[in-house]
């Protein structure tokens, strides 16, 4: 650790080489007299500056936090000797807010004492960052000199989107064989009921329908539609050029996404994403708790990647695309890569339906007659792309920016609840 | 710790640093011959002004050069005036006050969160090095004052000055290259 001298130091410095060498000049004892303070202090202060023996611990009240939420960091410094002056300056990562934006500086740390500071942040966004010490300088008492410790004192944190709450969700067209919340078109053992028929040998007593059998005068049974789990993929398209667009569709995709999945999970489905782009992110679908954290921390590590690799459906690992699964694609139509592999899946017979980010509400406004025309061309373009999905039985929402997600949730709802699946 | 706002002590330093520097200027356009008096005197304001400036703006080079400033007009009133030898522990006083609360008032400019009773350190190691720059000057002047330092004596406290200056150089270098 080197010594850095400071400003005191050299105005000292120049202060006595100017009064010593009039004093020499002029021979005047006065100069030497008015020099000597000044010149002892040096001698005093280099001759007994050290570098300092200072350690440091971080430790925050949260790893994973929500967006809103505070988390605190606490900083507990120790040092072997007296520590006069300390400025520290702590990260602070774009997504995070200070609450107390003032400096930790001209702290005093005194020998073998514990000394503990405390910062509080607010999560102003999603994302993983990194909290803690970002530099700090130990000055010596005279202040001549300033030492740069390095305090490896940082911790990670995970600030996880607040997802909506979402109440109507929609349901998939085959479900799984597992016990679950969605009512499966098959019949088998649940409580919905699906139909009423004639009694054939080795029906169950208990699924008569009385009523019907005093009616008609010989027996009915009930059918039910079992209840079913489903397993739902998320297709987040991370292609694209961020410039232009800032960070506003992926955070809408993110949030989108986050309720999107808890909304699944609580009714016991399995949910999987697939982070289709640049890079290629995977999580298999599983059920549980524990699942919506892995699919949040997958989602909070998305990044719009700039690429020109060509990548197809075949990219995709099978087992994160299971058969019977309905793929939920939030893009915003633009990529020809993501609308040839949603087609592509889609003609594999995936459930497949789309939540088309309005890419609109991100862009600044056209500027001339060119920019509204070539507008109107992508328009057109992707409202063919729209056409072609329609065609072959994908539902496209469109979801602007405004609106909440539960709202194009409700429509997609809406939008799927007289379709079926063509048979092929 | 306790959030402390300083800008109180800052603006206790800033006006402390200026007056003594303001000082130092007087008294060497007053033992100044009048000939040359505006020149000193003009050299004296810029300084000053420049160490007024220095800290209002935070620029502690400039405080720097402010000082060094205010030391070469002190020499050239003491060089060419015919004041007594009395007053040099003053000067040794005020010259420490300027330096330190010149420096103080650009480094305490921003509000920090400070360790508990900062101020009053700050200020009792202000006080305390004025008070022991009164006391070095005096001690400085004190050999010469009672005639006991004559004939080879200011030659072999020369050399000692000498010599503890080149260890001082030598020290400063090693310190500057010891890298951990």
């Amino acid at each position: 650790m080197s010594a850095l001298p400071s400003p005191r130091l050299r105005s000292a410095v120049f202060a006595c080489a100017v009064l010593l060498l009039s004093a020499l000049g002029l021979r005047r004892p006065e100069l030497v007299a008015m020099a000597a303070p000044l010149g002892l202090l040096l001698i005093l202060g280099i001759s007994r500056t050290s570098a300092p023996e200072l350690s440091a611990s971080a430790e925050l009240s949260d790893l994973r936090a929500v967006e809103t939420d505070e988390v605190e960091l606490t900083l507990t410094l120790e040092s072997r000797f007296r520590i006069a002056q300390l400025d520290l300056r702590t990260l602070l990562p774009p997504g995070m807010e200070p609450l107390d934006d003032r400096p930790l500086s001209r702290m005093a740390v005194e020998a073998d004492v514990p000394c503990v500071v405390r910062r509080r942040y607010r999560c102003s966004r999603w994302g993983g960052y990194v909290l803690g010490v970002e530099n700090a300088v130990v000055r010596d008492r005279a202040g001549l000199f300033a030492y740069r410790p390095s305090l490896p004192a940082r911790l990670p944190l995970r600030v996880y989107p607040a997802a909506d709450r979402i109440r109507a969700r929609p349901s998939p067209r085959r479900t799984q064989l597992s016990v679950g919340s969605d009512v499966a078109r098959t019949k088998g053992d649940g409580i919905e009921r699906a139909e009423v028929r004639p009694f054939v040998p080795g029906d169950r007593v208990r699924s008569m329908n009385w009523r019907t059998t005093a009616r008609r005068g010989s027996p009915y049974v009930n059918e039910h539609h079992p209840e079913r789990n489903a397993d739902v993929v998320l297709f987040i398209d991370s292609f694209g050029d961020d410039q232009g667009w800032g960070p506003d569709p992926l955070d809408q995709v993110v949030h989108g996404a986050a309720a999107i999945a808890h909304a699944y999970l609580e009714r016991r489905d399995r949910v999987g994403v697939v982070g289709f782009g640049g890079v290629l992110r995977w999580v298999l679908p599983a059920a549980g708790r524990v699942q919506e954290h892995r699919i949040i921390d997958s989602l909070i590590d998305t990044r719009i990647v700039a690429s020109v690799a060509w990548r197809d459906v075949d990219v995709i690992p099978s087992r994160t695309l299971p058969p019977r699964a309905l793929v939920l694609a939030l893009t915003p139509l633009i990529d020809t890569r993501t609308v040839a592999a949603l087609a592509n899946l889609r003609a594999r017979g995936f459930d497949l339906a789309v939540i088309e980010i309005a890419p609109e509400p991100h862009l600044p406004p056209p500027d001339d007659d060119i920019d509204r025309l070539a507008r109107r061309f992508w328009a057109l373009r992707r409202e063919q792309v729209r056409a072609h999905y329609a065609a072959v039985g994908v539902q496209v929402v469109e979801w602007r920016r405004e609106q909440p997600v539960e709202a194009v949730l409700a429509h997609l709802r809406e939008a799927r609840r007289w379709s079926r699946v063509a048979s092929r | 710790m306790v959030a402390g706002r300083v800008s109180l002590a800052v603006a206790l330093f800033g006006p402390a640093a200026v007056a003594a520097a303001a000082a130092l200027s007087a008294q060497a356009v007053w033992e100044t011959p009048s000939d040359i008096r505006t020149w000193v005197a003009s050299a004296g304001a810029a300084a000053c002004l420049l160490l007024a400036a220095g800290i209002a703006a935070g620029v502690e080079r400039a405080v720097v050069w402010a000082l060094v400033a205010v030391c070469g007009i002190v020499a050239t009133g003491t060089g060419l005036g015919h004041a007594g030898i009395g007053l040099a522990p003053l000067d040794a006083a005020a010259l420490v006050l300027a330096w330190d609360a010149g420096h103080a008032a650009v480094e305490l400019r921003e509000p920090a969160l400070t360790s508990r009773g900062f101020a009053i350190r700050r200020g009792a190691w202000s006080a305390a090095l004025v008070a022991g720059a009164l006391l070095v000057g005096w001690l400085a002047l004190l050999p010469g004052l009672t005639g006991a330092l004559s004939g080879a004596a200011p030659t072999l406290v020369g050399v000692l000055a000498t010599l503890v200056a080149l260890l001082l150089a030598v020290q400063l270098a090693r310190r500057g290259h010891r890298v951990s």
